[in-house]
């Protein structure tokens, strides 16, 4: 099934994938940290924050929790990692037009909190994009 | 020109996004003359960053690094090599 991006059924579904593959619960298992996922809109910067959230909270191979939270509506709570990029470029990480290390090296993908943990768990990093990669997105 | 392969042992890693920008940024400018950083691979299982090198001496690569760089991702080898493409085993069409 295919999900809008982002959307509470697009959130759903990763937090489903997450909680049953094998290899992310491996690689993720020292993992501890909640990010959220600000998806900003495409084009020039709107005044105030127009960004959708996405909270998920990533514990030791496991997503605990997982929610959305449109642009106006409830706010998202406040997480370790906080990683903002706009929508196209979060797609285009998505689809694996853009690789997730050069998005962070080029600030498309700009991320707030500890870089260094982010660094030293980069195979955790990439195994969760692939798990991302795992939900059809809508067209 | 020689080929190198550098392996560092990160001791530390930069805290925030902007420091890591910055911080290979500088090396990436240092790195335009003659000797050229090519490509870089990070292992977490070891923390070490392997690193691919153009330059005509060891000295030119030495040169690209501060002492503070040094220190964070200390230089552990320097090694000469030679680049081999499994891709020209294939069949030429």
């Amino acid at each position: 099934m295919a999900y809008a991006f982002p959307s509470a059924g697009w959130v759903d579904a990763l937090v489903a994938i997450l909680n049953s593959d094998t290899r992310y619960a491996q690689v993720a298992r020292g993992w501890e940290g909640d990010i959220v996922f600000a998806v900003g809109p495409d084009g020039p910067a709107a005044e105030g924050d127009a960004s959708d959230r996405i909270y998920l909270d990533l514990w030791h191979g496991e997503c605990r929790k997982g929610s959305f939270h449109p642009a106006g509506g409830e706010a998202a709570p406040e997480a370790v990692f906080t990683l903002s990029a706009t929508r196209a470029n979060l797609l285009r990480i998505l689809s694996g037009d853009l690789d997730p290390m050069q998005a962070m090296l080029t600030r498309k993908l700009q991320v707030r909190g500890n870089m260094g943990y982010m660094l030293r768990n980069v195979p955790v990093v990439l195994d969760f994009v692939r798990c991302c990669r795992r939900v059809e997105i809508a067209p | 020109m020689p080929r190198f392969l550098l392996v560092h042992q990160v001791v530390a890693m930069p805290s925030t996004q902007d420091e890591w920008i910055r911080d290979w940024s500088g090396i990436r400018q240092r790195s335009q003359g003659e000797a050229r950083w090519l490509a870089s691979w990070y292992s977490a299982e070891t923390n070490r960053l392997y690193c691919e090198w153009e330059s005509p001496s060891r000295e030119a690569i030495a040169a690209c690094f501060t002492a503070a760089e040094r220190e964070m991702a200390p230089i552990i080898s320097l090694e000469e090599v030679a680049h081999m493409d499994p891709a020209w085993l294939d069949p030429v069409p």
